[in-house]
């Protein structure tokens, strides 16, 4: 018996991989690494390219640490969009609802810390207002997703009107100067080595969705019912459990975003939301997230947004017609969308 | 007889739109005057034709977000191709066929790459966006335009302006091609199975391809006709139409799920939609208010159809 | 079926029927502790839906299902692998895009818990001695859409397993659909040899077509037809013979079939294929088809027959071989090649595709005959409106109007409205791709009959039925396919039809 389990199944060449693994921690840790650039090889190529084409074009003044650290600076608040964002792209949906979740937890953000429209001075406290309120905001989206078997495009437009709709009316279509000082050198500010806090606080939410993503039964059944979510049903997974929590989570990460744009700019305003959706789409499109579902972690939305934030600080560098700006952004985002497409999965998006 | 009648799906917006000009006409002494009346033609008649492009795509089962940045760009190109010195005739060819290329991309990638419609349209919106505004120069001195171009925005016939009867005549011919004609039905059979249509030999990438180029040509020409009336091209042309476009035509029976539709319920969505906006300005309600009306028209359009939609599938054993 | 104390599974007077369609009629089944029981018996003889029931994917209507002994109803298929019963499916359970890992301890992945995150490590080490289980040396990471189907198929058993163990249930239960269709020869006895093994800690019920690989390697084979429990007999020893003759019954009864209205073909050839043939999927064949004669083309899955048919209506393609239609010769592309050369298909899943089932009857049967519906140069309403009655009343469609939404018809119905549309656009070759499954009895007799008249009236048709005795009763001739040949031609004249057990020998 055992000569026939022997030769029947095909040898399989030990994997260089396999056998890392295998070989102590470090070997471990060697392999993950050399995974992680597997996984993105892609995405630091195109990197690469940009900074080439830019280096070269603005005589170095692109690589420069001035540049870099600006560039990094410009990526913290749509790398936590796009971290939010994906996660609802992974599973097969998408999420129109940015906008008006940014707008609605800027302007509260705006009334609850110290301004001169009204008393209120919450200080630190407007940490877990906004993640409850972003939080809440990603539920009802889900709810409405799953419930009422809207597709997420639909449900989440319909969210962003509503939500768009009550910060312009909560705000008096007005912005609120905010003077709450400590806040915003905190978010300008680097304190840590001279790099940017908003890096920081971007590397600190890479890892914290990393560990979701690939140590958490959540994180798991996220892709199961991006893969095939009739499979995932099958396989005992809450399918609408796990909708309503991801859509919670990027709501959260709408809110904190929402948090560090407007104390960056010292005021709130129900547009500080706007054109922030198309950008957060196409860092994750062009950081390898597949429209399809099933494909994409939180290294490629903070990759893809690294990629786009230095493209566009780029083309601002080579003084590039604004507008013509806008049309590259067009082009790569369909570009990355059409490279990413599973042709056996293609459908309306759910 | 009556109960045929309110089961056509143009019953709703033809009500819907009586029922609000009769309120606004009692509201408001100005409503029936030739210069409100003017002006509710003024922008009906170019919204239509965009939303008559609007609704093929959304027959087909898809939809088309880059609508409001081709009329910018034919409104943009009307100008720069004036100050070039070109006819009337040679600007509106060229700005049309602009429009169709345009249209054509957009064919191009969702038809043949199969990119998702609502990313391809975005993105497409971005592109012609951009590329529009590097024509726009507010400092710049544009040439007047010439007498038969603006005779085509102000020119009335009968008593209605020509863009009126441009607008009615395509109306009529689409509303024929729909009902009657075989390419006509073969857009409702895609929209309503695109698989079944696909096995009957339809070459539904064609039909779609087709749909969105015919969309880009529609959008032009309603650009050509605006910026005729305005007599100048300014940067806001087309910002926010695509929304009324969608609302129009879902409350005009389109429905995200494709195979539903007409011409004339269209037509009769975005004369629903102008009311509205003809109500916002005699009224003279403040923006936030008209955000707020036009938000929960969009929602109550976006719940009935998807209520609808669930119920359908319901009674047929599909979920 | 005299009570065994020590069976497993216990199940007496199954019965379950969909709408009108008896599945299964006072069925008796039994597991007993560590043995392979081989299940067989033809599509539709109510297998499957024995073994949703017994996981807990359908209620039964009726009927006693005990586990050791004690009742058990089963809500979800969840709970009835917590007590340890549970299916391979044989479209496979596992996610395209994990890795087996995490495939295999999907929605299971409690038990991994270390300070709230999963132990990965730990989940590794699980992962490779469960795949030790099956002999399998796999990397846990690799994605399932890089295995091959063997390595895929051994991966489920695996998972199964432990998932049936996990739960402490005493004596498991696993269920295996099919498994050895996707399997080379090797394969096969490395899988048995595993089910051997696994035998020693679980029963394991065996559904397969491969008769003589179910003798080989089972201890007990039970029979199954037409949703009825036949016969059991020991495999040691089993005549294979009298297997397929348990599968498919003593002969047919009666006029069936309206064999007495079955007409002679007349000699000149609709359609003839020369030596077609497609790489992985068959080998040349030909044959041809003459006016008013119906074809059988029978043969299990994976015979090839699935391919040959689409590519006769231009969904796949020829690899060789000329297409003949009419006598000229012709090449089929796409779907719209075969229908402008005058072939129709009536598809196994009308719903999906062979309706617009948001669109009334009259549109439905128009479909493809609009342009013939003209007046003035337009599609006249009138003429539409004629059109669709006449076809409702030629093929006795019950429907309230013509303006009735095809959704709301029954099963049967819907079938005449796609069979009406295709003869409304006058195709005069007719591929019927099991044209009377999901429908009831009553029902399907009557479409017996719509299909003798569309041959008697000339028409060439290609049919693929549910069980052999249609294939037989309706055809003039039968086409049997096996692994990828044509392993026999029968004649079936109307006087003098073969049994099924004659030609059961060339099928599986």
């Amino acid at each position: 018996m055992d000569n026939v389990q022997a030769d029947a199944l095909p040898k399989r060449p030990q994997s260089y991989l396999t056998g890392l693994k295998e070989g102590g921690r470090a070997g471990w840790l060697l392999a993950q690494g050399l995974m992680f650039l597997g996984a993105v090889w892609g995405q630091l190529l195109s990197l690469a390219i940009v900074c080439l084409i830019f280096g070269i074009g603005s005589g170095g003044r692109f690589l420069s640490p001035d540049n870099i650290h600006a560039i990094v600076g410009l990526a913290g608040v749509p790398a936590l969009l796009c971290l939010g964002v994906h996660q609802i792209v992974v599973m097969g949906g998408m999420d129109l609802s940015l906008e008006g979740v940014v707008a609605i937890c800027g302007v509260v953000c705006g009334l609850l810390l110290k301004n001169n429209v009204n008393s209120m001075d919450v200080g630190f406290w407007i940490l877990p207002i906004v993640v409850a309120l972003g939080g809440a905001v990603g539920l009802l989206s889900g709810i409405i997703h799953t419930k009422l078997k809207m597709p997420s495009f639909i449900a989440t437009l319909g969210v962003q009107w509503v939500f768009f709709g009550f910060a312009i009316l909560i705000s008096g279509g007005r912005s609120i100067p905010i003077q709450d000082a400590r806040f915003q050198r905190l978010v300008t500010g680097s304190h840590i080595l001279g790099i940017p806090n908003l890096a920081l606080v971007g590397v600190f939410f890479w890892l914290v969705f990393e560990i979701f993503q690939s140590r958490t039964k959540t994180g798991i059944a996220m892709y199961a019912i991006g893969g095939d979510e009739t499979l995932a049903r099958q396989a005992g997974i809450n399918v609408n459990r796990v909708k309503v929590i991801v859509f919670a989570i990027c709501g959260v990460m709408y809110g904190i975003a929402a948090l560090f744009l407007v104390t960056r700019l010292n005021s709130a305003a129900a547009r500080v939301g706007n054109l922030l959706l198309f950008p957060a789409m196409t860092a994750a499109a062009v950081g390898g997230v597949s429209l399809t579902g099933g494909l994409g972690r939180a290294r490629n939305a903070v990759l893809g947004t690294v990629i786009i934030s230095a493209l566009n600080n780029g083309m601002v560098m080579m003084r590039v017609n604004p507008y013509l700006q806008e049309a590259v952004n067009g082009i790569v985002l369909i570009t990355a969308v059409a490279l990413t497409i599973d042709r056996k999965k293609l459908g309306f998006i759910k | 007889m009556p109960g045929k009648l309110a089961r056509k799906s143009e019953f709703v917006p033809l009500v819907l739109s009586l029922a609000l000009a009769a309120a606004l006409s009692a509201a408001s002494g100005v409503f029936w005057t030739s210069a409100n009346l003017n002006s509710l033609q003024a922008s009906i008649a170019p919204t239509a034709i965009m939303a008559f492009g609007m609704m093929l795509c959304l027959i087909c089962g898809y939809f088309d977000l880059s609508i409001g940045s081709i009329m910018l760009l034919a409104g943009l190109l009307s100008g720069k191709f004036n100050d070039w010195g070109l006819s009337t005739p040679a600007i509106v060819l060229f700005v049309l066929l602009a429009g169709l290329a345009v249209g054509c991309l957009n064919g191009f990638l969702v038809a043949v790459l199969g990119i998702n419609a609502l990313i391809a349209t975005i993105g497409v919106q971005y592109i012609g966006y951009g590329f529009a505004m590097t024509l726009w120069d507010r400092n710049m001195q544009h040439r007047k335009f010439p007498g038969d171009f603006i005779a085509m925005g102000d020119g009335q016939f009968l008593g209605m302006y020509y863009m009126t009867w441009v607008m009615l005549a395509i109306l009529v011919g689409l509303g024929f091609f729909l009902k009657y004609t075989l390419s006509g039905r073969r857009l409702y059979y895609v929209g309503g199975n695109r698989e079944a249509s696909r096995l009957i030999g339809f070459n539904d990438r064609r039909i779609v391809f087709l749909c969105y180029a015919a969309t880009g040509l529609l959008a032009a020409l309603a650009g050509v006709l605006a910026v005729a009336r305005i007599q100048s091209p300014t940067q806001y042309m087309g910002g926010g139409v695509h929304m009324t476009c969608m609302i129009a035509c879902v409350i005009g029976g389109g429905s995200f799920a494709g195979g539903k539709g007409s011409a004339l319920g269209a037509a009769l969505g975005v004369t629903f939609m102008s009311l509205l906006t003809n109500m916002f300005n005699l009224l003279e309600m403040n923006t936030q208010l008209q955000n707020v009306v036009v938000g929960l028209t969009l929602i109550a359009v976006i719940v009935v159809d998807g209520y609808l939609n669930l119920k359908k599938m319901r009674a047929m054993g599909m979920i | 079926m005299t009570a065994n104390s020590t069976s497993v599974v216990m199940m007496r007077r199954m019965s379950k029927r969909f709408k009108n369609v008896v599945a299964l009629d006072r069925v008796d089944f039994e597991v007993r502790p560590q043995e392979i029981v081989g299940l067989v018996g033809e599509n539709g003889a109510g297998k499957s839906t024995l073994m949703k029931i017994l996981i807990g994917l359908y209620q039964p209507d009726d009927g006693e299902y005990l586990l050791n002994g004690r009742p058990i109803k089963f809500r979800t298929p969840q709970e009835a692998m917590r007590q340890g019963v549970g299916m391979v499916f044989q479209e496979g359970c596992m996610v395209q895009n994990l890795s087996v890992q995490d495939n295999v301890f999907l929605g299971h992945e409690d038990g991994f818990r270390r300070w709230r995150v999963l132990d990965r490590g730990a989940m590794r080490r699980e992962c490779k001695a469960i795949l030790d289980r099956v002999n399998l040396r796999l990397d846990p990471d690799t994605l399932v859409r890089e295995l091959p189907p063997a390595e895929r198929q051994m991966v489920e058993i695996a998972r199964l397993l432990w998932l049936l163990k996990r739960y402490g249930a005493p004596n498991p239960v696993m269920i295996l659909d099919e498994p050895t269709t996707v399997l080379q020869e090797k394969e096969v006895a490395t899988l048995f040899a595993a089910l051997r093994e696994i035998k020693k800690e679980a029963s394991i019920v065996l559904i397969s077509h491969r008769l003589e690989e179910v003798i080989e390697n089972s201890n007990r084979i039970v029979i199954f037809k037409d949703g009825k429990y036949v016969d059991q007999m020991p495999a040691a020893g089993a005549d294979i013979h009298r297997i397929e003759e348990l599968m498919v019954g003593r002969g047919m009864r009666g006029n069936h079939y309206s064999e007495d209205k079955q007409r002679i073909p007349a000699p000149n050839e609709r359609l003839r294929l020369e030596n077609v043939s497609k790489k992985g999927f068959f080998e040349p064949m030909s044959f041809s088809l003459r006016e008013g004669e119906i074809i059988s083309l029978v043969g299990l899955i994976g015979s090839g027959k699935e391919e040959l048919t689409k590519c006769l209506l231009g969904v796949a393609r020829f690899d060789g071989g000329r297409v003949f239609v009419e006598g000229k010769e012709r090449t089929i592309r796409s779907p719209s090649d075969a229908i402008r050369h005058g072939i129709g298909h009536v598809p196994i899943d009308r719903r999906q595709e062979g309706l617009a089932l948001d669109f009334n009857v009259a549109d439905n049967i128009n479909m493809l005959v609009l342009r013939r519906l003209k007046a003035h140069g337009l599609i006249s309403p009138r003429r539409e409106r004629e059109n669709a009655l006449h076809w409702v009343e030629d093929g006795r469609i019950k429907t309230p109007s013509v303006k009735t939404k095809c959704g709301n018809l029954s099963g049967g119905n819907q079938q005449k409205v796609v069979i009406s549309k295709w003869l409304s656009s006058g195709v005069n070759i007719l591929v019927l791709d099991h044209p009377t499954r999901g429908i009831d009895v009553g029902a399907k007799e009557e479409i017996f009959k719509r299909i003798r008249a569309l041959a008697d009236h000339g028409m060439s048709l290609i049919i693929m039925c549910d069980t052999l005795e249609e294939d037989i009763g309706l055809g003039n001739r039968m086409i049997i396919m096996k692994d990828g040949k044509v392993t026999r031609e029968v004649e079936c004249p109307g006087d003098a039809k073969p049994t099924p057990q004659d030609v059961i020998e060339a099928i599986v």
